[in-house]
C-alpha cells in the first residue's frame, strides 16, 4: 500500500501537523492509516492523543531490545501511530548501533503492508536534526520505498527563492517529490500571490491542494486531535480533505487498478 | 489515552433491555408529529413483533420493519383512522399490481433496433413494450431509420467538398425540383378524400412522424416539418373550401374571423419552420496573439431613470473586462441628468456624457454619444446588464475575420426570475419566455444572416452604424430597425449563443407587459414604415425572418379569437366551422398534433409545449390594441421606458392587469355551462360538436388559468436587488479561524452567507472577512454583520476601493460559472409533463383567484379543495424507498 514521506522544507513548516491531519482525513475517507514518527523529538504522538508520559516507541523498543511491533497506538478516530519513543542519552548510543540492522527489517515490514497507508514524519534536514550521518543514511533507505514524498513549505519569498535557485542550477526533483504549501494566509496579498506564482511556475512540483492558515489547526493539536474532528467546518479541515482526495486519486486502489 | 478496546458482544442474558431498545427505536420511527394514539400503540408493536418473529431482516433492499413506512407513505400508523383501512387496501392492491421502481422501458435504439432492458418486467409493461416494439422496431421502421441516417451522414460528408457541376445547372435543377415540389404539395393539399380515406391517411402519417421522431439527426426533423406542412396544408384547404356556411350570416362572420386567425397561425408556423430549420451554432474566433492589434472599443451604458446602484454594478463589471486599458473607453450616457452619476463616473474614472435634449430616448442618447466618441467599435449594455470579463475577448474575433460584419449580438440572460417565473415559481425549471428567442430563433436567424440587434449586450462596428445614420429613431424598437437597415446595406450580422452577460429581469408583470407592448408597437411600426418584404438590399430569407419577428407580435387578436371561438357555438349556437364533428376532428387533430410534435422536437430545450400559449395569452389582450393602432397610424404613441429594479410592496393580486383574463374566464365558464345544457337537452346530432367545442373550451380555461396565476404577484421587499446563488466561500473571523461557507445571495451592498458551523460566530454585530474565489484566486472582502440567524447571516460590505469593488463584482455578478450551465441545464421537452405543469399552474391560478374573490367564493373554494384533498388521500402513491430509509 502507499507509503508517503512528509518532511518540512525547513524546520517549523508544519510537517508533523500535516502528517496527523492528512492521516485523519484519509481515515475519514475510509482508509486505514499508520503514521510513523522518525523524529527523535517524538512530537507526532501528541497529535494522536498519546499521553505525554508515554515513553514507548519503535526507537526505544529496538534500543531496549523489546518488540517494536507492540508499540503502536490507535487513536479514537482509528488512526494508528508508531511513535519514535523517548530515548535517554545512554539509550541513544545503543539505538545507533542497532539501527542499521533493524531499519531494514522495519522498512521491509512496511513495504509489504496491505490495506494500510503508511505516512512517515521525516525529520527536516537529516544531517542537522540528527547530527549523525549514520542515521540519515539509514533513513535514506526509506526514500527508496516511498510512493511520494511531500515537502511542506510556506508560500513565502524564501520558498520561492529556493525553488527558483534549484531550477536555475538545473536540479530537478523526481516526479514523486512534491511541495505542499502550508499556512496560506488569506490575510496577506503576498502570501496569496506567491502561492499563485508557485503553482503557475512550478506546476509539476507543487501540489494543487494547499492548506490555509487557520487557527483551528494549532487548536486541534492542543486538544491532541486532528482538525477534522476538532472543527469539521473549518477551512483547514476542507483543505486536508482535498489533499486526502488527491492522494487517493493518485495512490488509492482505484487509481492502481486503472 | 487511546488504547485498543475489545468491543463486547451482546449479552444474551439481558433480554429485556434488548427488546426495549428494539421496540423503542423502531416505535420512534413510526411516530409522526403528534404522539401515538391507542390504536397506534396496538398496531405498530403488533407489526414489529410479527416482523421480529416471522420476517427476514431485509426484504427488497429495505429493512423489513420499515416496509409500512416505505410502501404506505400516506398512512400515519401511529394514529390510524378507520378510513386508513381503505387507504391501506387500495395501496396494497396498487403495490402488488403496479411496478413501483421506475419502469424499465423498452428502448428503441438509434438504429431502430429494440434494446432489451435487463430488469424484469411486469405483465403489463411487457405487453406495452411488445406493442411499442411492434410499432417502432419492426423491419420497416428499422430499415427506414437506418436509411435516413445513412443519407444524412452522406450529405454531411459530401457537402464539405465543393460541387463540380456548373452553377447554372444546379440552379436550374433546383428551380425545377422546387416547382415540382410546389405542384405536388398543392395536389396533396387539395385532393379530396372520403372520411375513411382521410382517417387512414392521417393515421399513417402520424405513425410515420412518430417513428421519425425517434430517429436522431437533422433529416428526420426536416421530414417531420414536411409532414406537418402537408397535414396543415390539407387542413387549411379544407377549412377554406368546405367549412364556411354562406347561408348563416352570424356563423359566416365568426367563421371568417376564426379562419383569418388560423391563417395567421399557419403562416407563423410556416415562417417559424423556415427560420429555425437549421440553427447555426456559431463558434468563436481567436483574436490575434498580439494585443496591440486589437481594436479600440467604446462601451456605452445608457441610463434614464434607473437607480445608481443598478448602474454601478455594470460599470464595475465593465472596468473588469479583459481588454487593453488604453483601448477600452467606458461611457455612462445619462439621460436623467443626475449629478450623482457624474460624481460616480469621475470617482471610478469612466466617461460621462450628458446631452442637452432628451429627444428619441435611448436611440437619441446613443446617437449623441456616438458623435462624442471615436472607438472603432461600440458595445452597448443596458445599465442592468452585467458583462463577464471575457465578453470582448470572446466576441470580437468575428469582426476581425469578417470585414463586412457590422453586428454581434449575444443573449440577454437574466439571473433574476421574470414575472412569469416568479409568480409561477418555476425559475430555472421551465425555459422562460426569452429562452426560445435567444436559444433558438436568433441562432436560426444567424443561418440566414439576419440576426436582430436587441438593444443591449451587443457590439456594433462604428463605420456601418454611422453609415445608416446611427441608431434608428423612427420607431420605438430602435434596435431591430437598426439591424434591418444594416442588413439592407448588405452588412453581415452574427449571433453568439453564449451567455456573456446577465441582467435583471423586469420586476412586475405590468412592467413586463409594458415592455412587450413597446416591442409589439415598434414591430408593427416597422412593418408599416419600413416593411422588410419590400425595399432594397435584403435576401428573401432575411425578409421572411424579419416578417416572422414582426408577425409574432401581432398575435394578440388571433389569440383572443382562439380563446373565444368555441363560445360562438356553445352560447350563440353559431357554427363557426360548418362541418360534421367527426370530419373536423380528422382534419384539425392531425394539424395540431403534427405541429406540436414537430415544434416540440425543434424547440425541445428552449420552449416547452403549451407554455408558448400561456405567454401569448397573458400578452394577447394588451398587445392587441397597440399593435392594431400602430398598424394603422404608425406615428402615434410615445416611448415608455422599461422600469427595472423596482419593488413589489405586498404580495398582491394585480386586479387591474388580470381583469381581461377574468372576463375570459367568466365567458368560458358560461360557455361550459351552456355546453352542458346543450349536451343533455340538445338534438342528438349536435352532441359531437358540443363535445369538440367543450374540449376546446376546457383547454382555453386551462391556459387562461395559468395566465391568471401569472398575474398574482409575489412579494419583493429589498431595495437593492439580490441574486440567489450558491457559491462556495470562506469566512475569516478575527480570531484567525477560517470557516467554510456558502454565499446564498449577493447584491452590490452585501451578501447572505450560510456558515457550516454557526456556533463559532461571535454574538451581536461583528466584523468579518469573506473570501471569494474566482479562477483559483482568492479575494478578501471586509464585511460587517447585519443580522445572524440559525443558518445564515447577513453581511454588509465595508467601504471598498474601486479596484476592490471591481474584484467584488467579478467574484459575484460577473462570474460566468453561475450561469454557464444556462440553457443546457434544461431537459428536453416532454409534452405530457409540460401539460401537467401547465395544469398545475392553472389550478394554482384558480385557487388564488377564488381565495381573493368576494365573500362566498373563498369558502366554496376552500370546501372544494378540502373535499378534493380528502378524496385524493385515498389514491395510491408511488412507493419508492427514500435514501434515508435504505
Amino acid at each position: 500500500m502507499p507509503l508517503v514521506i512528509i518532511s518540512g522544507q525547513r524546520g517549523g513548516a508544519g510537517a508533523t501537523t500535516v502528517v496527523s491531519n492528512l492521516a485523519a482525513s484519509l481515515q475519514n475517507a475510509g482508509e486505514q492509516t499508520l503514521s510513523i514518527d522518525l523524529h527523535p523529538d517524538n512530537q507526532l504522538c501528541l497529535h494522536f492523543g498519546v499521553s505525554q508520559e508515554s515513553v514507548s516507541g519503535w526507537a526505544q523498543a529496538i534500543a531496549t531490545g523489546a518488540d517494536w511491533k507492540q508499540c503502536a497506538f490507535q487513536a479514537s478516530d482509528g488512526r494508528r501511530i508508531l511513535p519514535f519513543g523517548e530515548l535517554a542519552p545512554y539509550q541513544f548510543k545503543r539505538f545507533r548501533e542497532v539501527l542499521m540492522s533493524s531499519i531494514k527489517s522495519i522498512a521491509d515490514t512496511f513495504a509489504v503492508r496491505q490495506d494500510e497507508w503508511v505516512l512517515i514524519d521525516m525529520p527536516v534536514d537529516r544531517q542537522q536534526a540528527l547530527s549523525d550521518n549514520l542515521i540519515s543514511e539509514c533513513y535514506q533507505a526509506i526514500y527508496e520505498l516511498a510512493d511520494f514524498s511531500f515537502y511542506v513549505a510556506h508560500p513565502d519569498l524564501g520558498t520561492y527563492r529556493l525553488l527558483k535557485q534549484a531550477a536555475l542550477n538545473g536540479e530537478t526533483l523526481g516526479d514523486k517529490q512534491l511541495y505542499l504549501l502550508n499556512e496560506v494566509d488569506t490575510n496577506s496579498a503576498l502570501s496569496l500571490d506567491i502561492e499563485l506564482l508557485l503553482k503557475a511556475e512550478f506546476a509539476a512540483q507543487v501540489l494543487p491542494a494547499s492548506i490555509h492558515r487557520d487557527t483551528a489547526v494549532p487548536e486541534a493539536a492542543a486538544y491532541m486531535t486532528a482538525v477534522n474532528t476538532y472543527m469539521p467546518s473549518s477551512q483547514a479541515s476542507s483543505d486536508y480533505h482535498s489533499l486526502a482526495l488527491w492522494c487517493l486519486g493518485r495512490l488509492g486502489e482505484d487509481a492502481e487498478n486503472a | 489515552m487511546p488504547k485498543v478496546v475489545d468491543i463486547s458482544e451482546l449479552n444474551s442474558a439481558e433480554l429485556i433491555p434488548v427488546m426495549r431498545r428494539y421496540y423503542a427505536s423502531r416505535m420512534l420511527a413510526f411516530r409522526g408529529l403528534k404522539p401515538f394514539r391507542l390504536a397506534g400503540f396496538i398496531v405498530v408493536p403488533l407489526w414489529l413483533s410479527l416482523c421480529f418473529v416471522f420476517l427476514k431482516p431485509t426484504i427488497a433492499g429495505v429493512e423489513s420493519w420499515k416496509l409500512p413506512l416505505v410502501y404506505f407513505p400516506h398512512i400515519n400508523f401511529s394514529r390510524p383512522r378507520v378510513s386508513d383501512l381503505f387507504r391501506f387496501l387500495i395501496q396494497l392492491c396498487w403495490v402488488i399490481v403496479v411496478r413501483q421502481s421506475p419502469p424499465a422501458r423498452t428502448r428503441i435504439g438509434v438504429d431502430g433496433g429494440e434494446q432489451p432492458s435487463d430488469e424484469p418486467l411486469t405483465l403489463l409493461w411487457r405487453f406495452i413494450s411488445k406493442c411499442k416494439a411492434l410499432l417502432f422496431a419492426n423491419v420497416l421502421t428499422r430499415s427506414m431509420s437506418r436509411y435516413i441516417q445513412q443519407l444524412e451522414s452522406q450529405s454531411t460528408s459530401t457537402s464539405k467538398t465543393p460541387s463540380k457541376k456548373p452553377v447554372f445547372l444546379t440552379a436550374l435543377a433546383r428551380t425545377i425540383v422546387g416547382v415540382l415540389l410546389v405542384i405536388l404539395a398543392l395536389m396533396s393539399f387539395t385532393v379530396p378524400l372520403t372520411v375513411e380515406d382521410q382517417f387512414i391517411f392521417v393515421s399513417l402519417l402520424f405513425l410515420l412522424a412518430y417513428a421519425l421522431n425517434r430517429v436522431p439527426g437533422h433529416l428526420p426533423l426536416m421530414l417531420m416539418v414536411g409532414i406537418s406542412l402537408l397535414v396543415s396544408g390539407r387542413y387549411v384547404w379544407w377549412r377554406c373550401t368546405s367549412t364556411l356556411n354562406f347561408d348563416d350570416p352570424i356563423g359566416l362572420v365568426f367563421g371568417i374571423g376564426l379562419l383569418m386567425a388560423e391563417a395567421y397561425a399557419w403562416l407563423v408556423m410556416l415562417l417559424g419552420y423556415v427560420q429555425n430549420i437549421r440553427p447555426l451554432h456559431r463558434g468563436t474566433v481567436a483574436l490575434p496573439a498580439d494585443s496591440r492589434e486589437w481594436p479600440s472599443v467604446d462601451i456605452m451604458i445608457p441610463s434614464y431613470n434607473e437607480d445608481l446602484s443598478v448602474v454601478r454594478a455594470t460599470v464595475y463589471a465593465c472596468l473588469g473586462l479583459d481588454w487593453p486599458k488604453e483601448k477600452l473607453h467606458i461611457h455612462i450616457l445619462d439621460d436623467g441628468k443626475r449629478d450623482s452619476f457624474k460624481d460616480f463616473a469621475a470617482e471610478v474614472g469612466v466617461g460621462y456624457i450628458r446631452r442637452p435634449t432628451n429627444n428619441h430616448a435611448k436611440a437619441g442618447n446613443i446617437n449623441y454619444a456616438l458623435a462624442q466618441t471615436s472607438g472603432e467599435y461600440v458595445a452597448i449594455f443596458d445599465c442592468d446588464h452585467i458583462p463577464t470579463r471575457v465578453f470582448l475577448q470572446i466576441s470580437m474575433g468575428w469582426f476581425l475575420k469578417d470585414p463586412k460584419l457590422a453586428l454581434i449580438q449575444t443573449p440577454h440572460h437574466f439571473f433574476s426570475p421574470d414575472p412569469f417565473e416568479r409568480n409561477l415559481s418555476n425559475f430555472r425549471k421551465v425555459p422562460n419566455e426569452g429562452g426560445l428567442f435567444y436559444g433558438l430563433i436568433q441562432d436560426g436567424n444567424d443561418l440566414w444572416n439576419s440576426t436582430f440587434f436587441c438593444g443591449s449586450c451587443a457590439i456594433l462596428r462604428r463605420g456601418p452604424l454611422e453609415e445608416v445614420g446611427g441608431i434608428a429613431v423612427e420607431t420605438v424598437t430602435e434596435d431591430a430597425h437598426t439591424s434591418l437597415r444594416l442588413h439592407r446595406r448588405g452588412y453581415h450580422s452574427a449571433y453568439l449563443r453564449a451567455p456573456l452577460s446577465a441582467g435583471l429581469a423586469t420586476e412586475t408583470l405590468s412592467a413586463h407587459i409594458g415592455q412587450r407592448i413597446r416591442w409589439a408597437r415598434g414591430m408593427a411600426q416597422i412593418l408599416r414604415t419600413d416593411n422588410p418584404l419590400f425595399g432594397p438590399g435584403l435576401k428573401w430569407q432575411q425578409r421572411l425572418c424579419y416578417l416572422n419577428a414582426m408577425l409574432h407580435f401581432l398575435s394578440g387578436i388571433p389569440r383572443l379569437i382562439f380563446l373565444t371561438a368555441p363560445l360562438a357555438f356553445l352560447i350563440f349556437h353559431a357554427y363557426v366551422i360548418y362541418a360534421p364533428a367527426m370530419v373536423l376532428v380528422l382534419y384539425v387533430l392531425p394539424h395540431i398534433l403534427h405541429s406540436s410534435i414537430t415544434n416540440s422536437r425543434m424547440q425541445g430545450k428552449y420552449r416547452y409545449s403549451f407554455w408558448g400559449e400561456v405567454y401569448e395569452v397573458v400578452l394577447s389582450w394588451y398587445i392587441a390594441r397597440p399593435t392594431t393602432v400602430a398598424l394603422f397610424a404608425p406615428k402615434k404613441g410615445s416611448f415608455n421606458v422599461t422600469a427595472k429594479g423596482g419593488l413589489v410592496e405586498n404580495s398582491y393580486y394585480d386586479w387591474v392587469i388580470s381583469k381581461p383574463y377574468m372576463l375570459l374566464v367568466l365567458a368560458n365558464f358560461i360557455g361550459l355551462g351552456f355546453g352542458l345544457y346543450r349536451y343533455f337537452n340538445g338534438p342528438e346530432n349536435e352532441i359531437g360538436a358540443v363535445i369538440v367545442n367543450m374540449t376546446w373550451t376546457l383547454y382555453n380555461v386551462l391556459i387562461i388559468g395559468s395566465a391568471v396565476a401569472v398575474a398574482s404577484e409575489m412579494k419583493q421587499v429589498r431595495r437593492v436587488h439580490r441574486v440567489d446563488t450558491n457559491i462556495p466561500a470562506k469566512v475569516r473571523l478575527n480570531s484567525g479561524h477560517l470557516i467554510q461557507a456558502t454565499v446564498m445571495d449577493f447584491s452590490l451592498e452585501g451578501l447572505r452567507v450560510a456558515v457550516q458551523d454557526m456556533s463559532r460566530l461571535p454574538r451581536g454585530q461583528f466584523d468579518i472577512d469573506i473570501i471569494l474565489m474566482r479562477a483559483n484566486r482568492e479575494f478578501t472582502f471586509p464585511m460587517r454583520s447585519v443580522y445572524t440567524l440559525d443558518n445564515a447571516m447577513g453581511l454588509h460590505l465595508k467601504p471598498l476601493s474601486t479596484e476592490q469593488m471591481t474584484d467584488f463584482v467579478q467574484c459575484t455578478f460577473a462570474r460566468a460559472d453561475t450561469w454557464v450551465k444556462w440553457q443546457d441545464s434544461y431537459d428536453y421537452d416532454r409534452p405530457m409533463a409540460s401539460m401537467a405543469a401547465v395544469f398545475r399552474a392553472a389550478v394554482y391560478g384558480y385557487r388564488r383567484l377564488f381565495a381573493l374573490a368576494p365573500r362566498p367564493f373563498p369558502d366554496i373554494a376552500r370546501w372544494l379543495v378540502r373535499r378534493f384533498k380528502y378524496l385524493s388521500s385515498f389514491s395510491p402513491r408511488k412507493a419508492l424507498p427514500r435514501a434515508e430509509q435504505l
